[in-house]
């Protein structure tokens, strides 16, 4: 009996569904252009995205995307390889040394992941955030 | 990008005297003019920048913390200072409280790359809670450097 039991729990095992695929992210580095689909898995949400700013993901951007994240009921992570920024942290931009043209993915979960991801999606393919002050006239 | 390849060990600042935001920037810049790492001739053009950059936004990025900085010809390399202010600066941050601990970098104007690392090993460190509270709690110049080189790999 106790062992009829065992076979089930581990038949149960068998079928459970995998993991949201936050390790597939380094694997899926180039390999969807910047205006693919997004990709849903275990309710998260994937974008593969490339930094548009001349200056790479600096203060300015980062401030603006961390302070857009904060805006919604979702969790929000860019990825470059194994290093995963919290979007809600600057410090944790920083992190990625993120330079123009560096493809990155940005990860979304939670209730309002989908407006999250249109949000944060459509800052990061604007190259507005200078940190030089816009030219006078 | 090592800390000690920006930062400048006699510009370091462990107990600010000012007060408020304009204030804190002129006695950063004026430290690392003293320690000979700025030209005075720029010297307020570089106040006058850093200043202007915090117009668009605060560069108080929360968890009391600020890296205020700019870009500017007169500098070959990054360079930059770290000060500590004990009672906290009002510093307009992105969650409304006081400023404690100041990274202060400029850096040239075409080279993002070094900027972005020079952000990149800032972040390691301030990213550390116990290092931010034995970063204020430091007295001396020599502790603040000892904190921040402790962890860098030999050259």
């Amino acid at each position: 009996m106790a062992s009829s039991k065992k076979r089930d729990s581990q038949r149960m095992a068998r079928v459970e569904p995998p993991p949201p695929p936050v390790e597939r992210a380094p694997s899926l580095l180039g390999s969807f252009p910047a205006h693919a689909q997004p990709l849903a898995s275990g309710g998260v949400l994937q974008q593969p995205v490339i930094v548009p700013y001349a200056e790479g993901l600096h203060m300015r951007p980062a401030t603006l995307l961390s302070e857009l994240a904060k805006q919604f009921d979702a969790q929000a992570t860019l990825i470059r390889g194994d290093v995963r920024a919290d979007l809600t942290s600057v410090l944790d931009l920083f992190m990625l040394c993120a330079e123009k043209g560096t493809e990155l993915i940005l990860e979304v979960k939670g209730p309002e992941a989908e407006k999250a991801l249109q949000a944060l999606t459509q800052l990061l393919a604007q190259d507005l955030a200078s940190d030089r002050p816009p030219p006078k006239g | 990008m090592r800390t000690s390849d920006f930062v400048v060990r006699e510009a370091i600042l462990p107990a600010l005297i000012s007060t408020n935001k304009t204030e804190v920037i002129r006695e950063m810049v004026g430290s690392l003019r003293a320690a000979g790492h700025i030209k005075a001739n720029a010297e307020e053009n570089i106040i006058r920048a850093i200043l202007k950059r915090e117009e668009l936004g605060s560069t108080g990025i929360g968890r009391g913390v600020a890296i205020p900085h700019t870009k500017h010809d007169s500098v070959e390399r990054p360079i930059g200072t770290v000060a500590v202010s004990k009672n906290g600066v009002d510093f307009n941050s992105l969650d409304n409280e006081p400023v404690y601990i100041f990274i202060m970098l400029i850096s040239p104007q075409d080279r993002p790359s070094e900027h972005l690392r020079a952000l990149e090993n800032v972040s390691r460190s301030l990213r550390d809670d116990t290092f931010c509270r034995f970063l204020r709690q430091s007295n001396t110049r020599e502790e603040i450097w000892e904190l921040l080189t402790e962890n860098e790999a030999p050259r």
